[in-house]
């Protein structure tokens, strides 16, 4: 009898990949859910031995599907193939009854060594090709899809490196990706934060005819917090603020960026990150007037620290010439 | 062979622009030992490249931070990852010369630093590479736009003619004053509003040139009168404001009586005329019922209304 297999993801893309890494020479059949409710709906109804889960997705998340699937009787093998690899999330996960933890996206042949050393899976030469998810329309791919789980991965990975840095774990969101005219990109800022005020850092990349600016940017209220997170002793007067924010730009972008430009095959060249200001209102930050273009494609990542009031926004800026480019780049993971 | 040559040409020249690029450029290893040094280094240190070699990099930089620096580099080995530190948060790790101590606006050089992990082909981590940017033009640039800023920001404070502060900085020192008193519960504090009596007799008489002058004198006197801590302010025309905080009205009144018989008694010596000028002052102690800072001005304002009505070169305590 076949192997029964679940992949959950909320990305299509990711789901795709997933299920193009699995062995042609594994006898299973395959269903697909976008999130852990739909995954735990399809598991009361019906038999599943291999759930391949993401940690983070909308409506319910890999953990709390983990949670949930507890008091499920005979509950599939769980592997879990997340970009979020800070080792909390690795421990979270094993003591929540996952059998393995996987990086994405995993590669073929790790798939099958895990397999087989679970003994999940036996060879069979006769096995029928698997069924590609039904809701996959290659048309309706956009370059946002692609830059949305490549990104996924890389803040995974910088998040990853802030745990190693500070021993903390950092609560990971969806990234959103928008095209957005300047304006829109201020308002889209501005709209949580009316009032408050704000200390930024640019730090620009260019290769292979991508060009983007790295944004990071800080509520003003976090700055306590972050002292005493990076150890810094006393008040946090001017030098120290700026410390912290170079700091924290270093292993939040540095280790993204590194991870993005391995999955697009691009060595970026970068500059020195440079204060964009400090305690000042966000308009006063990205100016519409001062901006040469007119619309950008924007990666958002919110990032917050578990137990502590430290909350920054990644913004990666694309330049407008950049896309046909990264549709090029980032075309490897839909195609066949 | 040939093109073995030109390889080696290539190498050549490569290195050789590297050597003296205008970027400094150090690999140390994880012992913090230096392992090479361009050019630029040596020029700026004066120490040679042979001499670095293999040389503890603090004990050669001893003014160097190496407790904050050491974390540092041992995050770029353990994270495998660039660090930055701006010239903003150390404006001179390395103690250069800048390229223009004479002509340019800094002695020392401006720098920018970046710590990155020098990975081998086989993928292992033993030595790090910093490298120096002078940033000194931009820093300088930077930091007399600031200046000046402040200074501008200065000038918006000041009334040109006196020198003191004018109205809008008047309005800053009072809710300043106000928002302390509320929030923290400072005080006594009292606000005294000041008024020339005739002084529009003086200019139609003499002249606006004289009329001036006096008013120059009289804040010269308000400042020599008034003590530290105390806000002196042209409020516009012939009006002036004392704000003086932790003062309450009696002691106010004491020092303003003793200011109005010193302005009273004395004779300003102009160019046309010797002049005789007196002073009519509004008295106010900033109380709970008032609910903002201009209501605490208005009442300044109204006592001095009344000591005008009462036959002027007097002072009244806001009621």
């Amino acid at each position: 009898m076949s192997t029964r297999v679940l992949i959950c993801d909320d990305s299509s893309i990711a789901r795709r990949q997933l299920a193009k890494a699995l062995p042609a020479d594994w006898d299973i059949q395959v269903d697909y859910a976008a999130n852990g409710q739909e995954a735990l709906d399809i598991i009361t109804s019906k038999p599943i031995d291999v759930l391949f889960l993401d940690l983070n997705m909308p409506v319910k998340d890999g953990y709390q599907t983990l949670e949930a699937l507890q008091h499920v009787p005979q509950a599939p093998h769980v592997f879990v193939v997340s970009g979020d690899v800070q080792p909390k999330a690795v421990q979270r996960v094993k003591d929540l009854g996952a059998s393995e933890f996987h990086k994405k996206p995993i590669r073929p042949e790790v798939m099958r060594q895990s397999l087989l050393a679970l003994n999940l899976m036996v060879s069979d030469e006769t096995a029928a090709p698997h069924s590609i998810p039904s809701d996959f329309d290659l048309d309706k791919f956009s370059v946002s899809d692609c830059l949305q789980e490549v990104s996924n991965v890389a803040m995974g990975r910088a998040a990853s490196v802030l745990a190693d840095m500070l021993n903390v774990f950092t609560k990971l969101p969806v990234p959103s990706v928008h095209i957005l005219e300047v304006s829109e990109l201020q308002m889209a800022l501005d709209y949580t934060n009316r009032g408050a005020s704000f200390s930024a850092v640019s730090q620009g990349f260019v290769g292979a005819g991508v060009a983007l600016e790295a944004l990071l940017i800080f509520n003003d209220a976090s700055f306590s917090d972050m002292a005493k997170l990076l150890g810094a002793s006393g008040s946090v007067e001017n030098t120290k603020e700026i410390e912290l924010l170079m700091d924290v730009a270093s292993v939040l972008v540095g280790p993204y960026m590194d991870a993005l430009g391995k999955q697009m095959d691009i060595d970026f060249s970068y500059g020195h990150p440079a204060l964009l200001g400090q305690h000042v209102k966000m308009d006063s930050l990205i100016s519409a007037k001062k901006a040469q273009w007119k619309r950008t494609l924007t990666v958002e990542i919110v990032y917050e620290v578990e137990n502590y009031d430290i909350c920054c926004d990644l913004l990666l800026l694309f330049t407008e010439d950049s896309v046909p480019v990264l549709e090029k780049r980032l075309s490897y993971l839909v195609e066949d | 062979m040939q093109r073995h040559t030109e390889e080696i040409m290539e190498l050549h020249w490569l290195f050789d622009m590297l050597n003296h690029i205008d970027l400094g450029l150090v690999v140390i290893n994880k012992h913090y030992q230096i392992t090479l040094w361009n050019s630029f280094m040596e020029n700026h240190s004066g120490k040679s490249s042979t001499s670095a070699k293999g040389q503890d990099f603090f004990e050669l930089f001893p003014s160097i931070d190496k407790a904050w620096l050491k974390r540092k580099i041992d995050n770029v080995f353990g994270l495998r990852t660039s660090v930055f530190i701006s010239w903003e948060q150390c404006p001179h790790l390395f103690p250069f010369k800048s390229y223009r101590p004479i002509t340019g606006l800094a002695e020392k050089m401006y720098q920018n630093i970046t710590l990155r992990p020098l990975t081998n082909a086989d993928g292992t981590l033993e030595y790090a590479c910093i490298a120096v940017y002078d940033v000194t033009d931009v820093a300088s640039n930077r930091m007399a736009l600031s200046s000046a800023n402040r200074q501008l920001e200065q000038l918006s404070k000041i009334d040109p003619l006196t020198e003191l502060n004018n109205r809008s900085g008047l309005e800053k020192a009072l809710e300043l004053t106000f928002n302390s008193f509320l929030k923290k519960g400072t005080g006594p504090h009292s606000l005294v509003m000041i008024d020339l009596d005739h002084f529009k007799d003086i200019n139609d008489q003499y002249g606006h040139l004289t009329g001036d002058q006096i008013l120059k004198e009289i804040a010269v006197e308000m400042i020599a009168s008034t003590r530290r801590g105390d806000f002196v302010a042209r409020y516009g025309g012939d009006e002036f404001v004392m704000l003086l905080p932790n003062t309450d009205q009696q002691s106010a009144k004491s020092f303003c009586e003793k200011f109005r018989e010193k302005i009273a008694t004395r004779v300003f010596k102009t160019k046309s005329a010797s002049i005789n000028v007196t002073i009519s002052l509004g008295i106010a102690e900033l109380n709970e019922k008032d609910s903002s800072a201009s209501a605490w001005l208005n009442r300044a304002d109204q006592a001095l209304y009344k000591s005008k009505q009462a036959g002027r070169n007097q002072s009244t305590i806001s009621a």
